[in-house]
């Protein structure tokens, strides 16, 4: 049987080692990405204002050409939806790749078509809501807004929860 | 050995979402610039690029139990 390639391994912290190892290292970088995903990503640093003529994309200048203060829920938002798009895509690319390979597994196919089901339509919903947001910060279009941020997230940890749970199965250590 | 490999692919899709979060940090501040780069990504999201082979969806095939396949000759 074909064996599934991982793709982008050009890190050696990215090479199989031993169970133990991967259980460590999957726990902490899930941890991590669900924390991120939970709105952690801006606490990793501050928006630059920029200046009067390069100013910041969430902020702007006024009329009287004072730099505005960045919007941090945007910001958040844009990474929250850009960083799901690109997670989701280089799951259902990488179920693609290794679709051989993964046969003895069909639970990864079925989510990978889930979210390829329904992906589009999630995304353009949440582009659509970030835009309402951006163009009228009001707290109703915030919470609409993190509801579409929290089908993005439901999506991103069920590509997670598929892959991963396959080497964390007692039948797998 | 499936599995590790498969488990090594997951951590790869989760890293590559830390890079981004890393790379978009300078000296505790996000600069203008990377702030830019993530409008040019939602920009590209909503253009909706989800026209490549990743997002098609193949139909599994149908698998008789072996009771009822038809006879091959």
């Amino acid at each position: 049987m074909e064996r599934p390639r991982p793709f982008r391994v050009d890190s050696t912290d990215c090479q199989p080692q031993s169970p133990a190892h991967m259980r460590k290292l999957l726990n902490s970088i899930l941890l991590a990405a669900a924390v991120c995903m939970a709105g952690c990503n801006s606490g990793c640093g501050t928006l630059d204002k920029g200046t009067p003529d390069k100013p910041s994309p969430y902020g702007g200048v006024t009329a009287t050409g004072e730099m505005k203060t960045p919007d941090r829920v945007l910001y958040d938002a844009d990474f929250a939806i850009a960083t799901s798009y690109s997670t989701i895509r280089n799951f259902v690319k990488w179920e693609l790749d290794n679709r051989a390979a993964l046969a003895s597994t069909p639970g990864v196919k079925k989510a990978a078509d889930r979210l390829r089901a329904g992906a589009k339509e999630w995304f353009k919903s949440a582009v659509a809501v970030r835009d309402a947001y951006a163009a009228n910060p009001t707290a109703e279009n915030r919470s609409a807004l993190q509801k579409a941020l929290d089908v993005l997230q439901q999506a991103v940890l069920e590509a997670n929860r598929y892959i991963v749970a396959q080497p964390l199965t007692p039948e797998n250590p | 050995m499936n599995a590790l490999l498969i488990a090594s692919g997951a951590i790869s899709i989760l890293k590559a979402a830390m890079e981004e979060i890393n790379a978009q940090v300078q000296d505790g501040k996000i600069p203008v610039e990377a702030q830019q780069a993530q409008l040019r990504k939602i920009d590209a999201i909503r253009a909706g690029d989800f026209s490549g082979p990743e997002w098609e969806v193949v139909p599994d095939p149908v698998v008789l139990p072996s009771s009822t396949a038809p006879d091959p000759l």
